[in-house]
């Protein structure tokens, strides 16, 4: 086992920056998920790390030892690519044991190392099928049993999860992340979808064309981000623009005529975020804190019940656990409150860094 | 604006009868959903609709008219799909305006419809801009403007967020159904995310092996779903079997809950007891166990606790539960559904692939 050191990695592809300068570290045992919209250099990063494409500058280092020149399979990794890429013509078994058997293996630790790893994905008894023969949820555990049998030290997954059914996408992800922590890697998931990264990460790493936005434990980046970036892409909510004001130990932040009050120090123009996820809202308007808002749309989703609600004449996103919705009716009064925590404010510069923003940012 | 209904619609393709017996309607000016794992029919359902396979036994109505003489560009649907297909020599306002230019509209007003659709959908592409230009986010944006630009006043979507990012497919279904409403669209959207269905209509039907298992309201779905597969399909779940006693539903894990008053249940019967991971409390309750995973959802936490019999409970708890891995836990069980025990089996029952 070790752990995993990018040291300012640098890559361009023609006229593209690909990856710029990015500097990361994974703990041994880590479970990192790499986050980004398409075209953030996810996949780079991977690549890089696995050896398959070459930094243009920059170090890759494994258990402390430099391998940015060494081959792939010098460097103890093991890679998941996007749509697995099983070999068609080879059965389970085969796919599985590929990697220890162009090792050169002895073969006893071949079968070993074939039976442990089809039988820790569930999937012994098939170990003579073809891959079209197998379900998508059972191709991806036989990538995942292959990936791992050449006892590697690092494990990069790139959307392991991205041609399963939403359905099983939701449940396949803890075991992933559970097989990898029994099996004591390293590991380094990419995703696009945010709520994955952040249920089964220890660390997200967030990535916006080939740049570390920012690395923290999922509930650093959807309570305390620290850019208008990861705010706006890790989650939903309301991003408006307001004027901020010190008023004491807090800021007094108002949007139009709403008047939200917010822990971070903060005076002059700014974007405010509020997490849909963060808002909490009772039928009576006692307590601390809450604002009356009118309700313009209830509807139930499930787990959460989205509601869409105008308050100061601005309109608020909430998205509330429906076991906490109270019996409220469209066109109805509510209270709404808001921790003062939950009310981020960022410069309006952040606007000009992260342009994509603007577009969903009310009054910009 | 037209009502849909289908009746009794049968495909086979060879041995395999993909749709075996649909009935459904959808009301004039409707959000409807289908979900389904793959290869329940859904997409096979769809294609019997927009008239691009014709099937075997049963119709297809158009305000009470049945329309499968029709081929599909005469049926006044607009059709929009996962695979976009833009025309890629066209610029973002040439697809948009393509169908009034087809219908016959001078240039100069199609050109205007066309970029009121691309501003309808909110598109980030330039009017000028190439599909080679453009995301998949952008070119579906611009894919839901030329069908909004047709007259049709049908709108049959299948799996038309499926190529998307999570983050953009999240923004356009909000669009999509904004769309729909205020143009008073008849709209049916094949989906297998059950999210996303429930995101965007008024009602979802869940289609498993071809059929129909419940059509209903996102509400009723999730709370009163008719059998296991649908608890199972629409929202996570969490099973524990039990045997009828005296009134009451033992369960094998250990304690009892109450049998729902009107249960046709007999003493002795084997059933299965249902319930969503939030209406599971860490308040002391008679159900004991060890956590095994404990994750961040963002605004919510989840865990999945191990019972001593080996059974997993996954928990959602709206606040942090202050719990880590390994901790001890005891579960009450909040609202729940009883079903008879499966005759395929409860694994079978609940396969979603």
């Amino acid at each position: 086992m070790a752990d995993l050191e990018l040291v300012a990695v640098s890559k361009r592809f023609g006229r593209v920056r690909a990856l710029r300068d990015v500097t990361l570290s994974v703990g041994d045992g880590e479970y990192l998920c790499l986050l980004g919209p398409t075209g953030a250099g996810k996949t780079t990063l991977l690549n890089v790390v696995a050896g398959v494409v070459r930094p243009d500058s920059g170090r890759v280092l494994i258990g402390g030892r430099d391998v940015t020149d060494l081959p792939p399979e010098e460097r103890g990794v093991g890679y998941m690519p996007q749509g697995y890429a099983l070999f068609p013509h080879m059965t389970a078994w085969e796919n599985v044991t590929f990697g220890p058997e162009v090792r050169g293996w002895p073969r006893g630790d071949v079968v070993r190392v074939g039976r442990q790893m089809l039988e820790s994905v569930g999937l012994l008894e098939r170990a003579d099928a073809l891959p079209k023969e197998l379900s998508g949820g059972m191709q991806q555990r036989v990538a995942l049993a292959r990936a791992l049998a050449s006892s590697p030290n690092v494990l990069l997954l790139d959307e392991p999860l991205r041609a399963l059914d939403a359905l099983l996408r939701l449940r396949l992800r803890y075991e992933v992340r559970e097989m990898a922590k029994a099996l004591g890697m390293t590991t380094v998931h990419v995703t696009h979808d945010y709520e994955e990264a952040l249920s089964v990460a220890d660390r997200v790493a967030l990535l916006r064309s080939g740049e570390l936005v920012e690395v923290g434990t999922p509930v650093d980046l959807y309570e305390r981000p620290k850019t208008l970036f990861t705010a706006y892409f890790v989650g939903e909510g309301t991003l408006a623009l307001g004027t901020a004001e010190p008023d004491g130990e807090w800021t007094r932040v108002r949007i139009g005529d709403l008047e939200l009050r917010s822990s971070r120090p903060a005076s002059g123009e700014v974007v405010v975020v509020v997490r849909s996820r963060l808002v909490r809202i009772s039928p009576d308007g006692a307590g601390h804190g809450t604002v009356e808002a009118r309700v313009l749309e209830a509807r139930f989703l499930g787990r959460f019940t989205r509601f869409r609600l105008l308050a100061g004449g601005v309109e608020l996103l909430a998205d509330v656990p429906s076991t906490l919705v109270p019996r409220i009716s469209e066109g109805g009064e509510v209270s709404i409150s808001i921790r003062p925590e939950h009310v981020l404010l960022f410069d309006v510069r952040e606007l000009e860094r992260f342009p994509e923003v603007r577009e969903v940012v009310a009054g910009a | 604006m037209p009502e849909i209904r289908l009746e009794g619609l049968v495909k086979r393709y060879g041995r395999v009868t993909a749709v075996d017996g649909v009935d459904l309607l959808v009301g004039d000016g409707e959000y409807v959903g289908i979900i389904g794992p793959s290869g329940c029919g859904k997409s096979t359902t769809f294609r019997l609709v927009a008239g691009i396979e014709t099937p075997d036994e049963g119709d297809v109505l158009f305000d009470g008219e049945s329309i499968l003489h029709l081929p599909p560009e005469e049926r006044g649907v607009a059709l929009v799909f996962q695979n976009i297909a833009l025309f890629p020599h066209m610029t973002a306002l040439g697809n948009a305006a393509y169908s009034p230019r087809v219908r016959g509209l001078p240039v100069a007003r199609a050109r205007e419809i066309g970029k009121q659709a691309l501003r309808a959908v909110r598109a980030r592409a330039r009017p000028e801009d190439r599909p080679e230009e453009m995301s998949m986010g952008e070119m579906q944006e611009v894919a839901l403007a030329r069908a909004l630009a047709s007259d049709a006043n049908v709108l049959l979507l299948d799996e038309p967020l499926s190529a998307l990012d999570a983050k953009a497919a999240m923004e356009l279904r909000a669009r999509l159904r904004e769309l729909v409403k205020s143009r008073g669209l008849t709209a049916l959207h094949v989906t297998h995310d059950q999210e996303e269905a429930m995101a965007v209509s008024d009602r979802v039907a869940v289609m498993r092996a071809g059929r129909i298992e419940q059509v209903g309201t996102p509400r009723e779905l999730y709370e009163r779903p008719e059998t296991l597969f649908v608890m199972n399909f629409v929202g996570e779940a969490n099973f524990l079997v039990g045997s009828v006693r005296r009134g009451q539903v033992e369960l094998h894990a250990g304690p009892s809950v109450d049998l729902p008053p009107g249960s046709n249940l007999r003493e002795g019967d084997l059933v299965v007891v249902g319930f969503r991971p939030e209406e599971v409390a860490l308040d002391g309750g008679p159900l004991e166990g060890r956590v095994k995973l404990r994750s961040y959802l963002g605004g919510m936490y989840r865990l999945e606790v191990v019972l001593r019999g080996g059974e997993v409970v996954r928990v959602v708890l709206p606040g942090d539960p202050g719990v880590r891995e390994g901790d001890g836990v005891r579960l009450s069980i909040g609202r729940y559904r009883v079903f008879p025990y499966p005759r395929e089996g409860l694994t079978r029952a609940l396969a979603v692939e």
